[in-house]
């Protein structure tokens, strides 16, 4: 596996979750999905 | 729905309903369980604490009308993993479950001595398991099944009693919620087993609906999937051994010349003594199968367990797979990772990291059957060096310094099944991402880089939207909770399908939107979960072999 292709990839999946860089879930992202923990 | 709170400690048992919120925004299985426990965990508790919550769940679909509806589903912090587990079980359990008036079991603390939950429609109660201490899967289960006529239950064997870090909670014998550990919690519970038995009617919305729908997928699977009912799981052999997919000695290849001795062929032709199915299921996807050699008789293997104690031990040998799948079943251990750990065994005697002085005078190598049995028996039992083999190989390797790590195949502690990412890039991401490890279950990026060839299965490139609608959509499943078999062969993966089958258990009016949201909440949950725990980016990655080590022949390519 093509590790920058890998790297890459993975920040794209982040981001189409509305993660941070660091893979964390944004504000927003919890608050679309009425999240509250 | 209702739940039942059993305070193993004070020896106490509550009924609390759901907040409708909550069911209805999380439905109920893995997404309702994982938020219960990022709720009642202590944060970064540690695994075998008794505050340690231990969730049995079902969904709104479970024991319902319809088709493949025989799941429940198990929730807890995993001791091998130290993330959020949920592993799945089929069978009987689950229905019967259901019949009792509950939704979910949480359990807490510590009993004092063993001990067995035991609910019927009188309620529930805690029973002395002394004499049940110490004895197999098997004979548990013959014990308590006799004991309380018409009754089911989930129970553990000694791997569970002693701790071994990917021990399986097991009902109906042969059936396992797996993979984490679940059973080791269990165990560290004092908890033998969860003896159910109900009569009541299960709540469904929509009962004709479920029914109609049960038709339509019987007729889908007969026509359409007749070659999966025959052989079951055991045909993915001869896909993934054509194809340069199977893991092979560690991972160090993806090619087995051999591979069709322990293929669907074989297995069906030589072992198959009858098939066998969960309830309401029309696939019969399960196969009980024979060993002449070693006189044993088992449900299985599954294809994970034909690859990883089979060609990722350089293992040619179906009866010794099909005695380890039976051995592992009645001590009540995942098979993936305890094959996965025996082959990090093998290649670290490989390398010299090993010797016999280590594993008490057994010689480790490649296609050694008869040693590979020998390891999972001392694991069972956890003996000698099988107590380290109970840690998994994570806590194998760090035992033998840094240079073994490099051996350990697993992401996030979890050993890998039998899909080699090299080969179905798209599954690298999957494996990466899942927040319980390297699942095969929670994206099948394999469907369609592999069994449908709708994606290019060389680059992991774009491979991000499929996955996450994937994540989504098996999250759904284990919420409702539905088995992915039955959703894939009779329901195609289709989100209109599970908005249809949504609607008819629950009668919520759900829109897609809806349903979409649902897979979305519980994987995002998880995601907090272990990023809570301490997980980071740093864990969503696999091992370096995988980036460095080529084994996909580029001919192949073409």
């Amino acid at each position: 596996v093509n590790k920058a292709d890998f790297e890459k990839e993975l920040e794209e999946y982040y981001k189409l979750w509305g993660w941070s860089a660091e893979g964390v879930p944004s504000r927003e992202a919890l608050d679309a999905l009425e999240i509250r923990l | 729905m209702r739940l039942l709170r059993v305070d193993l400690t004070a020896d106490k048992f509550e009924t609390t309903e759901v907040p409708k919120d909550d069911a209805v925004k999380f439905l109920g299985g893995r997404g309702l369980a994982a938020k219960i426990l990022y709720q009642e965990n202590k944060p970064k508790v540690d695994p075998f604490d008794p505050e340690n919550r231990l969730i049995f769940m079902t969904g709104p679909y479970t024991g319902t009308m319809g088709s493949f509806t025989a799941f429940y589903n198990v929730t807890t912090k995993s001791p091998l993993t130290g993330a959020i587990l949920s592993a799945h079980s089929g069978g009987h359990w689950g229905p019967m479950f259901r019949k009792t008036g509950y939704d979910g079991i949480i359990f807490k603390g510590k009993a004092r001595k063993p001990v067995y939950l035991l609910l019927t429609d009188d309620g529930p109660e805690l029973k002395d398991a002394s004499d049940l201490w110490g004895k197999n899967v098997f004979e548990t289960i013959d014990i308590l099944q006799k004991r309380h006529e018409k009754a089911r239950a989930a129970v553990i064997g000694p791997a569970g009693e002693k701790l071994v870090r990917y021990a399986a909670i097991m009902n109906d014998h042969h059936r396992a919620a797996g993979r984490g550990g679940v059973g080791a919690v269990m165990g560290s519970k004092n908890l033998k087993a969860v003896v159910v038995h109900g009569t009541r009617d299960v709540p469904q919305a929509d009962e004709e609906k479920l029914k109609e729908t049960f038709k339509t997928a019987t007729a889908t699977v007969k026509e359409k999937s007749v070659a999966f009912s025959k052989y079951g799981t055991s045909m993915v052999v001869g896909i993934t051994g054509k194809s340069g997919v199977i893991p092979t000695r560690n991972f160090q290849s993806a090619h087995f010349p051999d591979f069709e001795k322990i293929g669907g062929d074989a297995f069906v032709n030589n072992h198959v003594t009858k098939n066998t199915a969960c309830a309401r299921c029309p696939l019969h996807c399960g196969k009980e199968a024979k060993s002449d050699v070693y006189g044993s008789t088992t449900e299985g293997p599954e294809y994970e367990t034909l690859a990883m104690f089979g060609s990722n031990l350089g293992n040619s040998s179906l009866d010794s797979i099909i005695h380890a799948n039976h051995l592992c079943n009645m001590y009540g251990m995942d098979t993936i990772s305890c094959a996965d750990t025996i082959a990090c065994a093998y290649e670290l005697f490989e390398k010299g990291i090993l010797s016999e002085k280590d594993t008490g005078g057994v010689k480790l190598a490649w296609g050694d059957h008869e040693a590979m049995l020998k390891l999972v028996e001392m694991t069972g039992k956890r003996e000698g060096f099988g107590k380290l083999i109970g840690e998994g190989s994570r806590r194998l390797a760090a035992a033998y310094g840094p240079e073994a790590g490099k051996y350990a195949m697993n992401v996030k502690g979890m050993e890998f099944p039998g899909y080699d990412p090299r080969g179905i890039q798209g599954m690298a991401l999957a494996f990466a991402t899942s927040t319980r490890g390297a699942c095969h279950l929670r994206a099948t990026m394999y469907v369609p880089e592999l069994f449908q060839g709708v994606l290019d299965r060389f680059t992991v490139r774009g491979k991000a939207p499929t996955l996450k609608d994937l994540h989504q959509l098996f999250t759904l499943y284990d919420s409702m909770v539905l088995c992915k078999f039955g959703a894939r062969n009779a329901f195609a993966n289709s989100w209109d399908n599970m908005l249809m089958l949504c609607n008819a258990a629950t009668g919520f009016g759900y829109t897609l939107e809806d349903i979409k949201k649902i897979g979305a909440r519980g994987w995002t949950v998880e995601r907090m979960f272990n990023l809570r725990e301490g997980l980071t980016k740093k864990d969503d990655t696999l091992p370096e072999r995988l980036f460095t080590l080529p084994t996909v022949r580029r001919r192949e390519r073409s």
